[in-house]
């Protein structure tokens, strides 16, 4: 906006006579040239919801280009995305990257006034990993073609040694909110918080008759870093436990809430820190429907503080839905609470299974 | 001295401006826009067409809300009034609620918006403490009123990246699941995707 109001005053220094270069921008304006890429622009975040991180790389073209893209695992990782229609232009033919998502980008241009990008990325991406495609110019906005490609970070290549088998595991068990904090809150008044430290308790029965050494973030209706405690803290303290204590998994039990009250299910929630949080997640989803009195809503990547700082492969289980008055009535059957308890323990139990067959060890 | 052919090429670039300048005015989202916005990195992979602040007119924002079964979002195009803020509009707009049936409400009762700003491409948004107070809670509830939010700032072509704030500051989180400490990004995978 205010650079077009400078640019307009530039132009008026020019008509008062100081430039001889004032012909330049008209005569681009009215004779075609080649397409040619003008410009390109870098921009990593983080998705809001999910937590993945995305770098998206913008061409910008003087016109329509045709585009088709591949991907190479030899010699090493690569990206090809050919533009059929600008040449090279003014844009560098080699942009450097800070390796994260993408190492470098060579821009390459061909006798027929096409290009190829090579995009070098640290490891071999999936098909769900990366999107290339081309958005048209709108002049109403004062916007260009572009060439747009959005690359998501890799999972890290972790791995861990996993053995099969419950015994001697060292689990952390977080009943979600407590104390000061009552988490959502049911239609005839029942807390979010009283019905995770059921579940958690009934959790580390099991899995201690099981072998497993339980680590629990609070066995009373507490807050965990004291009640006036920033919420940034109570959750710190959450995932300190776990850290702390070297937990070789850290499951997070909560009930979820909709304003609207039909909605019900369980669903189960994981930050991908490693290929294992997938797994964990999937393990639980898939036992927790085991004689399920609720719906699967299944398993989604989610931006949440528990799973994300949580060193090891963490999951935040919404058991159901506290804010549907039938689901509200479910979760305070300690029978119900009993199989839901019972199906994260068989969850966790398929978990050790799956990850020591991926092995490492 | 400069010749006549120059002076007139000249002219016409400046009228040529002055369209694009005047173009450019049904974009401004308000003082607090950044100038030079118009390099910003994050593109939208929407129709330029239903851009907000497309065209001279500028009367249409684009705000998101949660399915009826909560599992995504889905966009609403809405009219503003001439020479409403269409960022700040879009906001309370998200706050008030939707027209289409198929999606509902997501802001906690009694939620007001303090006041919006843009630095570097990144919007400020700052509410009340009923957006604490008065959520009812669960992940999904949190997941998708931080989305709805942070997909409604992101229509705009100038904003990049969002920063949520809570009496004027910054928080870590609103009911103690989603981490919204630092820069929010858009998230398309919440989207409903049209069949």
């Amino acid at each position: 906006m205010r650079y077009m109001i400078i640019c307009c005053l530039l132009m008026l220094c020019i008509v008062g006579g100081q430039s001889t270069l004032a012909a330049a921008p008209d005569k681009s304006l009215n004779e075609p040239s080649p397409t040619v890429m003008t410009k390109v622009i870098s921009h990593v975040s983080k998705d809001a919801v999910t937590g993945v991180e995305k770098i998206r790389v913008v061409f910008e073209t003087s016109g329509p280009v045709k585009i088709n893209s591949s991907i190479s695992a030899s010699p090493s990782p690569r990206l090809t995305v050919n533009v059929k229609g600008a040449g090279r232009g003014s844009v560098p033919d080699t942009l450097d990257f800070d390796g994260n998502i993408i190492n470098k980008v060579s821009v390459i241009e061909r006798e027929d006034g096409s290009s190829t990008l090579l995009v070098d990325i640290p490891t071999l991406l999936g098909d769900g990993d990366y999107r290339v495609f081309t958005l048209r110019n709108d002049p109403s906005a004062n916007r260009p073609y572009r060439i747009v490609i959005d690359i998501n970070k890799p999972v890290p290549p972790v791995v861990y040694n996993f053995t099969p088998g419950l015994k001697d595991k060292v689990i952390a068990v977080d009943a979600g909110h407590g104390g000061s904090d009552p988490g959502a809150i049911g239609l005839s008044g029942v807390y979010e918080k009283s019905i995770t430290l059921a579940v958690a308790g009934k959790v580390k029965k099991l899995l201690e008759k099981a072998g497993s050494q339980v680590i629990m973030t609070r066995e009373t209706d507490c807050d965990i870093a004291g009640r006036n405690a920033s919420d940034v803290a109570e959750l710190g303290g959450r995932t300190a436990i776990a850290n702390n204590n070297k937990a070789d998994v850290f499951l997070s039990i909560h009930t979820n809430s909709f304003t609207d009250r039909t909605v019900g299910g369980s669903a189960v929630y994981f930050t991908q820190k490693s290929m294992y949080d997938l797994l964990l997640a999937q393990s639980l989803d898939s036992a927790l429907m085991q004689n399920s009195k609720f719906k699967d809503r299944g398993v989604s990547r989610g931006n949440l503080y528990l799973t994300k700082y949580s060193l090891m492969p963490a999951a935040l289980i919404e058991m159901a839905f506290i804010s549907n008055p039938s689901e509200e009535k479910l979760l305070q059957s300690p029978a119900v609470q009993q199989q839901i308890a019972q199906n994260i323990v068989n969850g966790l139990e398929c978990f050790f299974a799956e990850a020591a067959k991926r092995g490492g060890g | 001295m400069m010749q006549m052919g120059q002076r007139i090429g000249s002219l016409l670039v400046l009228i040529i401006l002055s369209a694009l300048l005047i173009t450019a005015c049904g974009l401004d989202t308000g003082k607090n826009s950044t100038p030079g916005a118009s390099s910003k990195p994050a593109e939208q992979t929407v129709d330029p067409a239903k851009t907000p602040g497309s065209g001279i007119e500028g009367k249409q924002v684009v705000v998101y809300f949660p399915t009826r079964d909560a599992m995504y979002l889905m966009p609403e195009n809405r009219k503003i009034l001439p020479g409403q803020d269409p960022m700040r509009s879009s906001i309370e707009i998200l706050l008030s609620g939707p027209e289409n049936q198929d999606v509902v409400a997501i802001a906690p009762q009694g939620t007001v918006l303090r006041s919006i700003s843009v630095k570097e491409n990144i919007a400020y948004v700052d509410f009340n403490h009923a957006i604490i107070k008065n959520n009812p809670g669960g992940s999904t509830t949190e997941l998708l009123l931080v989305g709805a939010i942070v997909n409604t700032l992101t229509e705009f072509p100038d904003i990049s990246g969002v920063r949520i704030l809570v009496e004027g500051k910054q928080v870590q989180t609103l009911t103690g699941h989603v981490d919204v400490s630092g820069v929010l990004g858009r998230s398309e995978e919440i989207i409903k995707k049209r069949k």
